[in-house]
């Protein structure tokens, strides 16, 4: 028996992919604290937690926390690279993100990573921030 | 007072094989303990023990099937159910019957109704401060019936809130054809009248059971990836406007569950957990909202792939 922990703290038992709550009165639950007090470690959530509704931004809200020179470096990088390009033309027909998308943190660490880097650390951790404001 | 004690109620499946070594739920609130060498089929048989029943439960070591260790056969008390016997006596009735090649010496099938003072749950090894008002055993050679009805000398304890009626017995040998024992009209009262066994509506049972386990499978198809059921499948309406945000399915559950329970997703048309599209030409991955799901109900969100419609099949299981 395996589990993967989520980030919002339910797990998922790898078995049969069965989504756990964190409820104490949860048989399953009350199993998986039995499984980690051996001890077992979880899976770690890899980077995310599950796609989530909740987690999407809209677009045109993430387009508005990017500034006129920001938008004009990231389109410049874009023209020359096809899988920066494929992911804002993405960006554009879904008309949101999931920020805590392995995309999303892919693109975060594309563009805070290069020398120099498109954005600064401090400008993509400001235009990546999750609204806190859950928008099914 | 036990929900499911004339064995009605199956959602799970009406013939269920049960692994070796495994504690597995199997008619409606009933769950069973298998040991080494123990595959172990628990199922409906379409007559009951008496004329009034519809149905009964069989359970059944596998043919060839090696392992001797005890069986456990069990339906956990809720807090709310062991509060309702307290400071009472009580009395525990059912009916059983057994099979040609039924092994346990003396065909000794053990009875007991344990409580204890923690959290409500499975008894495992026993309840915390555990008490035993209820302790018996009978004893049916093969192709046999017998009804047990007793009651308690003393009275359950008035802070009891967990508690469990428990069968046990010990196969002997390497099972037959048909080592198998039947069982019927479990009824646990307070008091020490033990009266006549109730023959719930289906309905009124089946609703009784679904706080504790619930599924959108129509009620005779068993829970399973792959079912080719759409009947009651939750439908992801994704019409083709890819900016829609927010896309899944909310599941009300049929009746508010004992806690959040634990959701299984299944493809109604391949082997795996995931929404697939009403065209049948794709899947889109599924995942449950915790923000959103709870005692009340569920929501499977879906990861964007459209635009189509999406089925996707669900099972909420808040067993104790």
């Amino acid at each position: 028996m395996t589990y993967t922990l989520y980030l919002d703290g339910s797990v998922q038992r790898d078995a049969d992919g069965a989504w756990i709550p964190a409820d104490a009165g949860n048989a399953d639950w009350q199993e998986y604290q039995t499984w980690l007090a051996v001890p077992n470690t979880p899976t770690p959530a890899v980077g995310d937690s599950p796609p989530d509704p909740t987690n999407w931004l809209p677009g045109m809200e993430f387009l508005s926390r990017i500034t006129d020179a920001e938008y004009n470096a990231i389109m410049a990088d874009a023209a020359l690279n096809i899988q920066m390009m494929r992911w804002i033309e993405m960006l554009r027909m879904r008309g949101q993100i999931d920020l805590y998308s392995q995309e999303a943190i892919d693109a975060k660490a594309y563009l805070t990573g290069g020398s120099p880097p498109i954005l600064t650390t401090e400008r993509a951790d400001i235009i990546f921030a999750d609204p806190g404001v859950d928008s099914p | 007072m036990l929900d499911n004690g004339g064995f009605e109620v199956w959602q799970r499946g009406v013939a269920l094989t049960i692994p070796a070594s495994v504690t597995a739920y199997t008619a409606d609130r009933w769950y069973i303990t298998t040991g080494t060498g123990q595959i172990t089929t628990v199922a409906l048989f379409n007559a009951g023990l008496t004329s009034r029943s519809r149905y009964q439960g069989l359970v059944q070591r596998n043919p060839g099937q090696t392992g001797t260790s005890t069986v456990v056969f069990a339906y956990p008390l809720t807090t709310s159910e062991c509060v309702r016997l307290r400071g009472a006596k009580i009395s525990l009735s059912f009916l059983a019957n057994t099979g040609p090649d039924w092994s346990p010496t003396s065909g000794t099938i053990t009875y007991n109704v344990y409580f204890g003072t923690g959290t409500e749950g499975k008894r495992g090894a026993g309840f915390t401060g555990e008490t035993n008002p209820i302790t018996g055993t009978i004893n049916l050679p093969p192709v046999n019936s017998g009804s047990v009805a007793v009651t308690s000398s003393g009275t359950v304890a008035t802070n009891v809130t967990q508690g469990e009626v428990r069968l046990t017995w010990t196969p002997v040998g390497p099972a037959g054809a048909a080592d198998v024992v039947a069982f019927d009209n479990f009824q646990l009262e307070s008091g020490l009248v033990i009266t006549e066994f109730e023959y719930a509506p289906f309905h009124t049972m089946l609703a009784l059971c679904q706080r504790h386990y619930c599924k959108t499978f129509q009620y005779d198809v068993p829970p399973a990836q792959n079912s080719g059921s759409r009947l009651g499948v939750l439908v992801s309406p994704f019409d083709g406007d890819i900016t829609t945000s927010g896309v899944g399915q909310a599941w009300r559950f049929p009746s508010p569950m004992r806690i959040a329970p634990t959701i299984v997703t299944y493809n109604p048309n391949v082997a795996n957990a995931n929404w697939r599209n009403n065209a049948n030409s794709g899947d889109a991955a599924a995942t449950v909202v915790t923000a959103f799901t709870g005692e009340n109900g569920a929501f499977i969100g879906q990861t964007v792939a459209g635009p189509e419609y999406y089925v996707i099949h669900a099972s909420a299981d808040a067993s104790l």
